[in-house]
């Protein structure tokens, strides 16, 4: 298997044991193993000076080590959360933290169930990059139907009956608009409709 | 990266200036015109009677980025003159700022869409009137009350910070369209005007809902208590 068909992992793991069974179990998977750590710091060292393509697509890391300061998040330590986190679990770790990560490992899984779990994890990961990248989207057909009847003045019950929708999923087109054009204002929208030919100047009803 | 020990009362109000010209729009708003000479802050406020902690603050909010005003400071500040300041900025955004910004963009958007434009202008205008009146017509006058020790049940500061509306949403969509789909066939230099007037208000009002929000509450609600 050639390196850019693989996913890129490192490892957080105070155990040598551990981090060595680890990588024995990934070794001729789909995931490889680009380095190992055995604290936080350490890791947050080597990635800040690491190019953003290079940064790795799974954090494998002993939940134990947040042990010290559990009132934090995972969020202050991996902010932009670019990769999939994944704990490794063989000791006690407050269910609120366990939360925060894409999947857990634990220490009697099956070879096989780990690496099902770390495919998992990557989707999951990937998913959350799409909705941070979604404002750089353009607008689909049905937003752009939805826009048109928005500027034109009709309600979101008005809009919901001419397209056979419930009105919730009415309001929810209506703030991925918002979210997707950044204009918040129906004042603005219609201008924003006008300059995208959405709507021409006819259909606009005068005030 | 300005230094706030810069912003005390022996230094030259030109120094401050040359350091950020954005509070040349805080000048006329206490009555100081440009070209003082070497004037320094105290001069210039004890001449005009205007309070030196009040101008020091609203130099300091205009000028640092997460500036944080403490007690000490807020009970320094005298609350009428502090009404004062925020008069006069709402004259000078109805009268000056606001229909410039827009006397700009019409400028630049004479195409087929002019009249929808005008209308969302218009409409700009109205919502920014609409939000200072009420600040002169509801807040000011029962701060004034409760300067006059008078104290209602009906209304108090909380009410106003709950309430506070956001004209910047507007405005934010203005510059998000402009900057997206200024017309191709008007003059470079109009649209710079236009787009970097509009960014200089956004910024100048984030600042003046800072003190509102801020210090004005601060202020209001320690009178609150007193009065209590």
């Amino acid at each position: 298997m050639s390196v850019s068909d693989q996913y890129s992992v490192a490892i957080i793991e105070p155990s040598r044991i551990i981090s060595q069974g680890l990588m024995a179990i990934l070794h001729d998977t789909d995931f490889r193993v680009v380095r190992q750590f055995e604290t936080i710091d350490d890791f947050k060292q080597w990635e800040a000076v690491l190019p953003e393509e290079k940064r790795v697509d799974v954090v494998l890391l002993n939940p134990a080590l947040f042990g010290t300061h559990p009132s934090q998040s995972l969020n202050s330590f991996f902010p932009d959360a670019c990769s999939s986190l994944v704990a490794m679990l063989y000791s006690y770790t407050p269910q609120e933290l366990l939360l925060e990560f894409d999947a857990i490992i634990g220490i009697h899984d099956e070879p096989i169930t780990i690496i099902e779990k770390l495919r998992d994890a990557v989707t999951v990961a990937s998913k959350r990059l799409d909705c941070q990248n979604m404002d750089k989207q353009e607008l689909t057909k049905r937003e752009m139907e939805i826009l048109a009847y928005v500027v034109k003045g009709l309600t979101n019950k008005e809009i919901g009956e001419k397209l056979c929708i419930s009105i919730h999923t009415v309001i929810s087109h209506r703030k991925n608009i918002v979210h997707k054009t950044g204009i918040k204002t129906v004042s603005g929208l219609l201008m924003y409709a006008l300059f995208n030919d959405i709507v021409t100047v006819e259909d606009i009803p005068r005030e | 990266m300005i230094r706030r020990q810069l912003f005390n009362e022996n230094s030259q109000l030109a120094d401050l200036l040359l350091v950020n010209i954005n509070l040349m729009h805080i000048l006329p708003r206490f009555k100081i015109d440009v070209g003082v000479g070497e004037s320094t802050v105290k001069q210039i406020c004890e001449e005009r009677n205007i309070s030196i902690p009040l101008f020091l603050m609203v130099c300091k909010v205009y000028s640092l980025d997460n500036y944080t005003i403490s007690q000490a400071t807020v009970d320094r500040i005298p609350v009428d003159q502090l009404l004062g300041y925020l008069h006069n900025s709402h004259t000078d955004y109805i009268e000056n700022r606001v229909p410039s910004v827009i006397r700009s963009i019409i400028d630049i958007t004479q195409s087929s869409y002019s009249s929808h434009f005008k209308a969302f202008l218009q409409k700009y205008k109205e919502d920014t009137d609409i939000h200072f009146a009420y600040e002169e017509e509801v807040l000011f006058p029962y701060i004034n009350a409760l300067l006059n020790g008078e104290k209602t049940e009906r209304y108090n500061i909380k009410e106003f910070q709950a309430n506070h509306t956001n004209i910047q949403e507007s405005l934010n969509d203005l510059k998000n369209l402009l900057v997206k789909y200024a017309p191709l066939e008007v003059e470079f230099e109009k649209k710079r005007k236009a787009i970097s007037e509009l960014f200089l208000l956004e910024e100048d009002l984030n600042k003046h809902h800072v003190i509102e929000d801020e210090i004005l509450v601060a202020v209001v609600s320690a009178i609150e208590k007193e009065l209590r």
